[in-house]
């Protein structure tokens, strides 16, 4: 079995073996390092050396490849990049998107290991893209229930009609004088469910309300919007419009 | 085009980067200059009416450090790079991701990265189809059969048939 000593070796050669530096530019050079990204191009990191000190940087390079898909070009995005950069103790000049921090000779090696982790961050702000945070719709939905409407009964996975098992609603809020039975819709499929449950609820004689929750109303076609419509009482077009309104259209019908 | 992963094939891949495309919304004349790198975009669409995004980018500060790529936006899907056209920028893992090189390199898409939950694109191979950005974003508007005019890509003022340029 490899000894510990021979294991530190062997990181200490490796690592002394695989980063180099090269000159980039008259007093820039650039950092060569087994740090890849997830699409197999190095990670981009220079060192300047400046009077005092030693700064580690990008040169924009990091937002400039962020951008290939992912814009920060809302207030919210640029908060959370903000945020990470303050939480990592990096420094940020938005004019040339330089990401850097100042060092001395001493802590080169630790400054290095740093940025790099920082870049790595904030390389996958893309992870706020829509269709990933989309993705955790149904889970926030049931959460912001589960905390904020508690006070209207909620049921989730509840059968109006029992032994109907394919017209379960996402939640049922059993209030006076009648229950809200609610749909959370992220797809055409699950529009059409929705809109066939209320009319087999309507058949059946059931008296409710119908309301639905989308995951985004407008990147419905136009034949299942018009149809859910038609169906349903009351329609949240975004997880963000039930947030801010949930509560008081629920406390208008209870 | 299907949404999940395993109902790509590479010849749908490649089929996406080769097929016939019209510009939509076409990028600005002139590349905007944002936080260290000019930037330029456009929206292109192929017959089936399959809906790509077109990126330039170039550093600021080290000319030579651009990409071009095609962006495959499938609706309510991730988006796919499908091949990407690079500059000298520093090293890149080749394709056998365990050597890496350096120089003018471009990433393609590979349905074996997909299905193994990697990036599309990782890894490139180098090239010398091109040496400067111009003559890069000439060549991936070739290989990606975009159909573009001078009033597009002024800088790229197309050639005639004898070589001359009016």
């Amino acid at each position: 079995m490899i000894s510990q000593s021979a294991i530190e070796n062997a990181i200490a050669t490796q690592f002394h073996d695989k980063v180099r530096l090269e000159p980039r530019r008259p007093n820039i050079l650039q950092i060569y390092a087994p740090f890849y990204h997830e699409d197999g191009d190095m990670l981009d990191m220079y060192i300047e050396p400046r009077h005092g000190g030693v700064r580690v940087c990008d040169f924009g390079k990091t937002l400039m490849r962020l951008s290939y898909t992912f814009d920060l070009d809302t207030d919210n995005k640029r908060r959370i990049f903000n945020e990470m950069l303050t939480e990592n103790q990096v420094q940020f000049d938005d004019e040339s998107g330089n990401i850097f921090l100042d060092t001395t000779e001493e802590n080169l090696c630790n400054s290095v290991l740093h940025l790099s982790q920082v870049i790595a961050k904030v390389s996958r702000l893309d992870v706020l893209r829509r269709e990933i945070v989309s993705g955790l719709f149904f889970e926030m939905l049931n959460e912001f229930i589960g905390s904020e409407l508690t006070s209207f009964n909620p049921r989730f996975d509840y059968l109006p009609i029992p032994g109907r098992d394919e017209l379960k609603v996402n939640c049922a809020f059993e209030i006076s004088p009648y229950p809200v039975y609610l749909f959370a819709v992220r797809s055409s499929n699950q529009a059409r469910l929705a809109t066939l449950s209320f009319l087999e609820f309507q058949k059946a004689r059931l008296r409710f309300k119908g309301f639905v929750v989308h995951d985004d109303f407008d990147s419905l076609p136009k034949n299942d919007r018009k149809r859910i419509t038609s169906a349903a009482d009351k329609q949240f077009v975004s997880l963000d419009d039930f947030r801010e309104n949930a509560a008081e259209v629920f406390s208008r019908v209870a | 085009m299907g949404n999940s992963v395993d109902e790509y094939t590479q010849e749908q891949i490649e089929e996406l980067i080769s097929c016939a495309k019209v510009i939509v919304d076409p990028s600005k004349r002139t590349m905007t200059s944002l936080q260290g790198s000019r930037r330029n975009d456009m929206i292109v669409q192929n017959g089936a009416g399959a809906r790509f995004r077109v990126f330039m980018r170039q550093s600021e500060k080290f000319s030579e450090d651009f990409s071009v790529g095609l962006v495959y936006e499938p609706r309510g899907a991730s988006p796919i790079i499908l091949i990407r056209c690079n500059g000298p920028h520093g090293e890149f893992l080749g394709v056998d991701a365990s050597h890496s090189h350096n120089g003018y390199h471009i990433h393609r898409a590979k349905v074996e990265n997909l299905r193994s939950g990697l990036r599309a694109e990782r890894c490139g191979e180098l090239t010398d189809e091109y040496v400067s950005f111009e003559q890069a974003l000439r060549y991936f508007l070739s290989v990606t059969a975009i159909q573009w005019t001078d009033d597009h890509f002024p800088n790229l003022r197309q050639r005639r048939l004898d070589g001359f340029d009016d």
